[in-house]
C-alpha cells in the first residue's frame, strides 16, 4: 500500500543523527573526567556534608588542615544542598560516602537497619578513653542501642536571652535572672507591653515549643530504663499548662499575629525578632552569639539557663540537637573516615581542634576542648558563651528520644505546639492526642514487620 | 494577526486598565527580587526599634549595592554552571520536541491496533507521583553504569514526555484532516507529511513545549543533584541552593544570583511568545 | 528554498475534496507494521526500558517493607491496611489534596482561559504584558515562595494591609489552619501563567478563516469568542484540566517550602505527606502503597473526564 508507506530507512536515520549529534555534545563537555586530585597516591576518603555559604569555607579549611596533615588519606569533600535525598539513595544504590555530616533524626533510624558504622570497632583504647572523657550530652546524643554511631561536632545547645534594657525599664534587675517558672512569670509580666485593645506590643516570654520547655519541667519524653515514650506525666502537664496560660492570658490572635509580624518574608536567621526589641526573652541557642556580633554589634544582651519548674523542676535544662559526623557501614574506607573524624573533633587532639570550634562556633565536645588555649581566648572574646559552656556538664541536657520514628516524632510536636498553643485543645488532650500519634505509629511498624 | 480583528477603542483602552493592574502583583515577585538584591544584609534586617507596619520604603534599597552582584557570582563558578545549563538545556529541549512531537502525531494522525490503551498508557505515567518512582528509576540508572554521568538528565528526554505527547495530541487534532489527506494522494509517506505538513502547522505548540522544557531543565534541581557527584557537572539551578545558608543565609547574594539566573529566560520568553502570535495565520487561505 | 507552509498551502489548494473522502480508512488491517508504531516507538522503548521496570518497581514495593536502607520484605496487603485503617494524617491528606483541589483546578483554569484571551487581543505592547503575565512561572519557587509568605504575613503582609485600608481585618492566612489553604489557592491562581501559555497557543492556533467568515455574518467579539474560540480551544482546555488534576494532587512543592505541612496538619497534602513518608521517616513501602492508591484515584477520574471527551470536546480533524 503506497498511500500509507512510511520511509523507514529515513526515519532511523533521523533518529540516529539525533543521537549521535547528542552524544558529540555530552563527549565534547562532560567534564566528569575532570577530577582533580591533590593526593593522587593517598586513599581517597569521600566526605559528604549539608553546610553551604559561610560555612562550607569553614568545612573546606577543616578539610585542607586534615590532608596537610596526615599522608596517608585525602579527604574529599562534597558540599550538598538539600542533600537529604541524595544521602538515602546512595546508600540505596550502595554507594556511599565514607563519612557524612547529618543533622536530621537518623542516628536511631539507620542505626536500627545496621546502615552505620558503631565506632566502638574503629577506636583505639586512646580513642575510647578521649571520648568517655566528652560530656554526657554528647555521649548520649549519637548513642542506639548500647552502641555509639557518631560524633556531634556541631552540637546545638539553648538558653534564654534576655535584654537588660527592658528589665531596668521596667525596674527588674538585670543582674538577677529567673531560676523558676515562676520568677520568670513574674518577671515576664512586668515585661509585657500591652495596648488598651490588646493587641501586644512587647512580650516578656512567650513559651510556643513543647520540647524546648519539657525538660525543664522532668524526665522528658522517653524513659531510658523501660525504653518507653512517657507523654501523659503529671510533669508535662505541668509544663503544657504553664505553656497554654499565655494564649489563655494574651489571647490566641494577639500572640499569633505579633509573632507574625515579625517574618518579613526571610525565614530563618534576620527576622529574629529579639534584635528589634519584641521580645525580652527569648529561647535560643548558642550559635545567636555569632550572629549578633556580625549584624547587631551594638546590642546588649544577657544570656542565662532555663529556670526550673517549681515542682519536681530541673536547673540547667534543655533539649539539645545538632550536626553529626557518622561512617555509612558499607563506606570504603572507614578507617580514614574516623582519622578525619577524630582529627576534627579533637578526640585526636582537643588542642589543635579547639580552633575549628571557633570557626563554626560549635559547642566544644570535651572539657579538653573547652580548656584549650585557642577556645579559652575565643570565650574571653564572646563573654556570653560561658553561659553555654558552663551548661555542657549538665546531666539535665536531653537529646531526642532514641527512637526509630524520631523523625515522625520532631514533625507531630511541631504539630501538636501548634494545637496547644492556638487553644485547639487542653494540655491534656494535646499531650493524649501527642500520644496517640505515636502509639499508632509503633503499632504501624510492629504490623508492618514481615 | 490579521486587522479583521481589531477592537474598538473603547475594548481597547478597558483590556489595556486590566491589563495594566493584573500585571502589578505578577511584577512584584521580580521587583521585590531585584530590590532584596541590591540591600545590604543590615538592610533587609529589620533594625532596632520599628514593630509591625509595610512601608513601600523598605522596597528601596538605601544605599543600593551594586557591588553583591559580583560578589555572588564570584563565590561560585558561574560560568562552568552555566555552560552545563546551557547543554542540558539545550540538548534535552531538542530530544524532548523532537521526539514528542513524532509520537505525538503516531498517537493523533495515525491508527494502529491497541492505540487508545497505549495513550492511557502514556497519561498515566504522568499519575505516579514522581518522589516515588525516583528511588527505583536511580537503581535502575546505577545499574546501568550512568550514576555520576549526564546520560540519567539527557536520554530520557529522547524518548518522549507524556506531557508534551498529549498537548501535541491536543494540537495534531485539531488540524484539518484535509490536509493530509490530500497529501496522501501526492503519494506523500506518513513522514514526510509529518515533517512538511504537521510540523510547520504546530509551530506555536512546538515552541510552548520547547519553552517548557527549556524552563523545566533550567530550573531542575533534584535531577543534577541526585545524579551528579562532582561540582564540574553542576548547574546554575544547582549552585543557586549553595547560597541557601544551612544557618546564616546570604540573602541579598541569593536574590543577586537568582536575578542572574532569571533573566535570561525572561529574555528567552520575550523572544520566543512572538513564535506564538505569528500563529498559523497562512493556512486559512482555502 | 521552498517555505513549509506555502508547500502545505499548495498541497491542500491543488487537490479536489471528493479524492480525500473517497480514500479508504486507515484503520483497514494490513500487512507490516503499522506506520502509527513507527511513530511511538521513541516512546515504547523509553516506557519498556526506563519507565516500566520503576513503575513495576514501586507497584512491588507497595507490598514490602522498605526503608531504602535494607532490602525490601514482602508483607503483602499491610502498607495498605495500616493506611486505610490506622493512619489519621492519611485521610488528613486526602482531605486537604480534596479541598485544594476542587478550589484551585476550576478556577485556575477559568483564570487561565480569561487571561490567555485578554492577551491575545490585538494591542500595543501585548509582548510586554505576556511575559509579564509569565513571570510568575519563570521566576525560581525558592524567590516567589518567599515573597508570598511575605504577602500573606498577617500583621506585615501586602494583602492584608490592602484589606485594612478598606476596613477589612484580614486573616492570618498561613499561619491558621482555617486559613492556610486559601492562601496556597489564591496563590496558585496568581501562577498560572504556564496554563495561560497553552491556552494562548491554541487559540492562536485557530485558523483566522473561520472569524473571517463570523466577521462577514456580522458578529460581534463576544459571540466570536462564545461560538469559535472557545469550541476550537476545547482541546486544549481539556487537556489543561487532564493535567491541572494530576498537577493538583501532586501538589507539593510550595506547601513543602512555605508551610512544611503545618499549622496543624491543615497543608499537608497528600504529596507532602508521602514524600515525609519516604524520605523522612523511611516508609518506602508504605509511600509506594500510598501512591499507586493515588494513581488509581487519578486514574479513574481521568477515565472518567476521556468519558465526558465526546461530548465537549471538538476535533477539527475527525
Amino acid at each position: 500500500m503506497k498511500v500509507t508507506k512510511i520511509n523507514i530507512k529515513l526515519f532511523l536515520k533521523c533518529l540516529l543523527g539525533i543521537a549521535l549529534i547528542n552524544g558529540f555534545i555530552i563527549l565534547l563537555i562532560d567534564p566528569a573526567a575532570r577530577v582533580e586530585r591533590k593526593y593522587p597516591d593517598r586513599e581517597k576518603v569521600v566526605f559528604w556534608h549539608m553546610w553551604t555559604g559561610e560555612w562550607k569555607k569553614v568545612i573546606d579549611r577543616i578539610v585542607d588542615e586534615f590532608n596537610e596533615n596526615q599522608n596517608k588519606y585525602e579527604v574529599s569533600s562534597l558540599s550538598l544542598a538539600n542533600g537529604d535525598m541524595k544521602f538515602l539513595l546512595s546508600t540505596a544504590g550502595g554507594d556511599p560516602p565514607d563519612v557524612m555530616a547529618q543533622w536530621n533524626c537518623v542516628i536511631p533510624a539507620w542505626a536500627k537497619r545496621k546502615a552505620l558504622m558503631p565506632l566502638d570497632s574503629l577506636m583505639s583504647d586512646e580513642d575510647k578513653k578521649a571520648f568517655e572523657e566528652t560530656y554526657p550530652v554528647i555521649q548520649k546524643i549519637c548513642h542506639f542501642e548500647g552502641k555509639n554511631y557518631g560524633i556531634c561536632v556541631g552540637l546545638n545547645i539553648y538558653a534564654l536571652f534576655y535584654r537588660p534594657s527592658h528589665f531596668e525599664e521596667v525596674g527588674l534587675d538585670p543582674n538577677k535572672t529567673p531560676k523558676t517558672i515562676s520568677e520568670l512569670n513574674e518577671m515576664s509580666e512586668k515585661l509585657y507591653k500591652v495596648a488598651p485593645d490588646g493587641k501586644i506590643q512587647r512580650v516578656g516570654i512567650y513559651p510556643n515549643h513543647i520540647q524546648q520547655w519539657i525538660p525543664s519541667f522532668g524526665p522528658g519524653m522517653y524513659d531510658y530504663d523501660s525504653k518507653q515514650m512517657t507523654i501523659v506525666t503529671p510533669n508535662n502537664l505541668r509544663c503544657l499548662e504553664w505553656m497554654q496560660s499565655f494564649p489563655k492570658k494574651y489571647g490566641v490572635k494577639n500572640l499569633t499575629f505579633f509573632e507574625s509580624s515579625f517574618q518579613n518574608g526571610y525565614s530563618g536567621t534576620l527576622d529574629w525578632p529579639f534584635i528589634t526589641g519584641g521580645y525580652s526573652f527569648m529561647v535560643d541557642g548558642q550559635w545567636r552569639i555569632e550572629q549578633l556580633a556580625k549584624y547587631a554589634p551594638d546590642l546588649d544582651y544577657r544570656i542565662c539557663p532555663l529556670p526550673a519548674a517549681d515542682e519536681d523542676g530541673r536547673p540547667n535544662a534543655c533539649l539539645c540537637n545538632g550536626n553529626f559526623l557518622l561512617i555509612p557501614s558499607s563506606a570504603k574506607c572507614p578507617e580514614g573516615a574516623w582519622a578525619f573524624m577524630r582529627y576534627w573533633s579533637g578526640i585526636a587532639n582537643p588542642d589543635n581542634a579547639a580552633k575549628y570550634y571557633t570557626w563554626g562556633g560549635w559547642m566544644p565536645i570535651s572539657p579538653a576542648v573547652t580548656n584549650a588555649a585557642v577556645f579559652q581566648e575565643y570565650l574571653t572574646k564572646y563573654p556570653q558563651w560561658k553561659t553555654f559552656v558552663d551548661l555542657l556538664p549538665s546531666e539535665n541536657l536531653q537529646v531526642w528520644p532514641p527512637v526509630v520514628y524520631q523523625n515522625f516524632l520532631l514533625d507531630r510536636i511541631a504539630t501538636f505546639s501548634s494545637v496547644l498553643t492556638s487553644m485547639s485543645k487542653s494540655p491534656k488532650e494535646t499531650l493524649e492526642g501527642l500520644r496517640d500519634m505515636v502509639t499508632q505509629e509503633e503499632e504501624r511498624i510492629k504490623r508492618g514487620q514481615p | 494577526m490579521s486587522t479583521v480583528l481589531k477592537q474598538s477603542k473603547s475594548v481597547r483602552f478597558v483590556a489595556h486598565l486590566t491589563l495594566i493592574i493584573l500585571s502589578i502583583p505578577c511584577l512584584l515577585p521580580l521587583l521585590w527580587m531585584i530590590s532584596t538584591s541590591l540591600k545590604s544584609d543590615a538592610q533587609i534586617f529589620p533594625s532596632v526599634g520599628e514593630i509591625g507596619g509595610f512601608r513601600l520604603s523598605d522596597f528601596i534599597p538605601n544605599p543600593i549595592l551594586w557591588s553583591n552582584y559580583p560578589e555572588a557570582m564570584r563565590s561560585v563558578p558561574f560560568g562552568t554552571y552555566l555552560q552545563n545549563t546551557l547543554f542540558l538545556c539545550i540538548s534535552t529541549t531538542i530530544g524532548a520536541v523532537l521526539s514528542s512531537a513524532l509520537v505525538a502525531y503516531g498517537f493523533a494522525r495515525t491508527k494502529f491496533r491497541g492505540q487508545k490503551i497505549l495513550f492511557i498508557l502514556v497519561l498515566s505515567t504522568l499519575m505516579l507521583p514522581p518522589q516515588v518512582t525516583m528511588i527505583p528509576t536511580f537503581l535502575l540508572y546505577k545499574g546501568i553504569g550512568w550514576y555520576g554521568t549526564w546520560l540519567p538528565l539527557v536520554v530520557p528526554s529522547f524518548f518522549g514526555s507524556a506531557f508534551y505527547i498529549f498537548l501535541m495530541c491536543q494540537f495534531f487534532r485539531t488540524i484539518p484532516n484535509e490536509l493530509s489527506e490530500a497529501a496522501r494522494i501526492d503519494g506523500c509517506g506518513e513522514l514526510r507529511i509529518f515533517f512538511q505538513i504537521m510540523l510547520p502547522l504546530s509551530i506555536p505548540v512546538m515552541a510552548t513545549c520547547a519553552l517548557f522544557q527549556f524552563i523545566g531543565a533550567w530550573n531542575d534541581f533534584l535531577g543534577p543533584l541526585i545524579y551528579l557527584n562532582s561540582p564540574s557537572q553542576y548547574t546554575i539551578a544547582y549552585g543557586l541552593q549553595q547560597f541557601m545558608g544551612t544557618m546564616v543565609s546570604q540573602w541579598s547574594y541569593l536574590m543577586a544570583a537568582t536575578t542572574v539566573f532569571t533573566i535570561p529566560i525572561i529574555i528567552l520568553f520575550f523572544l520566543a511568545q512572538k513564535t506564538f502570535i505569528q500563529g498559523i495565520a497562512t493556512t486559512g487561505g482555502k | 528554498m521552498q517555505n513549509p507552509r506555502e508547500t502545505t498551502l499548495a498541497i491542500a489548494s491543488q487537490t479536489p475534496r471528493r479524492v480525500a473522502e473517497s480514500l479508504p480508512p486507515m484503520n483497514k488491517r494490513r500487512k507490516g507494521i503499522s506506520p502509527g508504531w513507527w511513530f511511538i516507538s521513541p516512546w515504547l522503548f523509553g516506557f519498556v526500558f526506563l519507565t516500566a521496570l520503576p513503575f513495576l518497581a514501586s507497584l512491588y514495593l507497595s507490598f514490602c517493607q522498605y526503608d531504602v536502607i535494607s532490602p525490601p520484605r514482602w508483607i503483602g496487603l499491610s502498607n495498605y491496611e495500616n493506611l486505610f485503617l490506622h493512619d489519621p494524617l492519611f485521610w488528613k491528606s486526602i482531605w486537604n489534596t480534596f479541598v485544594y483541589a476542587v478550589f484551585a483546578l476550576p478556577l485556575g483554569t477559568v483564570a487561565g482561559i480569561t487571561l490567555a484571551l485578554l492577551l491575545s487581543l490585538d494591542l500595543r505592547g501585548m509582548s510586554v504584558y505576556r511575559t509579564i503575565f509569565f513571570l510568575p512561572s519563570i521566576v525560581p519557587l525558592v524567590a516567589t515562595s518567599l515573597l508570598w509568605v511575605w504577602i500573606l504575613n498577617p500583621q506585615i503582609g501586602l494583602i492584608n494591609n490592602l484589606l485594612e485600608m478598606v476596613g477589612i481585618s484580614g486573616p492570618p492566612w498561613l499561619v491558621s489552619p482555617v486559613w492556610s489553604k486559601p492562601a496556597l489557592i489564591l496563590m496558585s491562581i496568581w501562577g498560572v501563567g504556564g496554563s495561560m501559555i497553552i491556552y494562548l497557543a491554541g487559540i492562536k492556533d485557530i485558523p483566522t478563516f473561520l472569524h473571517e467568515a463570523a466577521l462577514v455574518d456580522g458578529a460581534n467579539t463576544w459571540q466570536r469568542t462564545w461560538h469559535i474560540t472557545l469550541p476550537m480551544l476545547t482541546p486544549v482546555i481539556f487537556f489543561n484540566l487532564v493535567m491541572g488534576m494530576i498537577g493538583a494532587f501532586q501538589y507539593f512543592t510550595q506547601a513543602f517550602i512555605m508551610t512544611a505541612g503545618g499549622p496543624q496538619e491543615s497543608t499537608n497534602f497528600y504529596c507532602l505527606y508521602l514524600f515525609q513518608r519516604a524520605f523522612l521517616y523511611l516508609n518506602v513501602g508504605y509511600s509506594s502503597a500510598m501512591a499507586w492508591i493515588l494513581f488509581v484515584i487519578v486514574l479513574v477520574v481521568t477515565t472518567a473526564l476521556m468519558k465526558t471527551h465526546t461530548k465537549w470536546v471538538h476535533y477539527e480533524g475527525n
